[in-house]
């Protein structure tokens, strides 16, 4: 899934979930930083092995281009930060770790996993796609929650 | 490690009960990964705090749906390795997913930190080869069934 798609739906998710209204920037800023961010990982991986990708392609291998933190030990990180920020602001704790772990959550969905790397490196993959099909479903989700976003805003006009 | 944990003993208690009952299951959809992307959506719910006895419900057909994807695995030979490290990811958002809303509470802590360990133990069983996880979900539906009949 495209990190624009990850950001307008986990975020959008996350908001509805820990009811944030809509002039509650800092929340809403929260949400979309920690929708998005995990896509980082991939970038330090795709200029790392820029050659390779060069001569394989991206398409069915972007699995490849990220760290073990965009498997189970990413759940359990952001679980962890989740846990502790609850003790004092457990909207807070919503809004910083739920985007993230629906992101984590969708690229399980729609692709190949190595949920327990670095300890096994097996692939998984729960639902086969064709590269047509997840552009659809991207596009689909983009239009989607672009919707929902715009309803959501207006309601402070 | 090239196998599937061997579940502990206390787990072997339940599963002989339920493998009794395996036979005789229906199954309207054969392929495993519908019962498990079923249980992530009907967990997804949880994030908007169901009241105690549609959460009852839903976390019964919860680990109904957990029950089907292995028994239609097992009934169609589509067991595999990854299809069992398949099941123990999708447990453990599932996990995830019914007790996160619930961060700022005693019991939504306690249940959240116990999915935390799960994680843990579903790393060291594929170390160890031993199944070592705690059946958090179950501890959730009996919690819920007690609020609910005091």
């Amino acid at each position: 899934m495209t990190t624009v798609a990850h950001i307008v739906s986990a975020s959008y998710i996350t908001l509805k979930v820990a009811n944030v209204a809509p002039n509650e920037l800092d929340y809403i800023a929260t949400s979309l930083i920690s929708a998005g961010i995990l896509d980082l990982d991939h970038l330090f991986f795709l200029i790392r092995d820029r050659k390779i990708f060069k001569k394989v392609g991206f398409s069915g291998h972007l699995h490849k281009a990220r760290s073990p933190i965009h498997e189970l030990l990413g759940f359990l990180i952001i679980g962890v930060v989740m846990l502790a920020v609850s003790f004092f602001n457990p909207k807070l704790a919503l809004v910083l770790g739920l985007p993230a772990m629906i992101h984590l959550i969708e690229d399980l969905l729609v692709g190949i996993s190595l949920p327990f790397s670095p300890v096994d490196k097996t692939e998984i993959q729960l639902i086969p796609q064709k590269k047509t099909i997840k552009i659809f479903l991207d596009v689909t989700v983009i239009i989607i929650f672009a919707i929902l976003w715009i309803k959501y805003l207006n309601v402070v006009n | 490690m090239d196998k599937i944990p061997q579940r502990s003993k206390l787990a072997k208690i339940y599963r002989d009960i339920l493998d009794k009952y395996e036979g005789k299951l229906i199954f309207p959809i054969k392929d495993p990964n519908f019962y498990q992307i079923l249980s992530i959506f009907l967990s997804a719910i949880f994030l908007f705090k169901p009241q105690p006895i549609l959460g009852i419900f839903l976390i019964t057909l919860i680990l109904l749906s957990d029950w089907m994807d292995g028994a239609a695995a097992r009934k169609y030979n589509l067991t595999s390795r990854e299809g069992w490290m398949l099941d123990v990811v999708i447990d453990r958002i599932s996990e995830g997913l019914m007790f996160v809303a619930y961060l700022g509470t005693f019991v939504g802590n306690l249940f959240f930190s116990l999915y935390l360990f799960n994680i843990i133990g579903s790393y060291y069983s594929i170390k160890s080869g031993k199944h070592i996880l705690i059946a958090i979900r179950f501890c959730y539906l009996l919690y819920l069934i007690v609020i609910t009949v005091t």
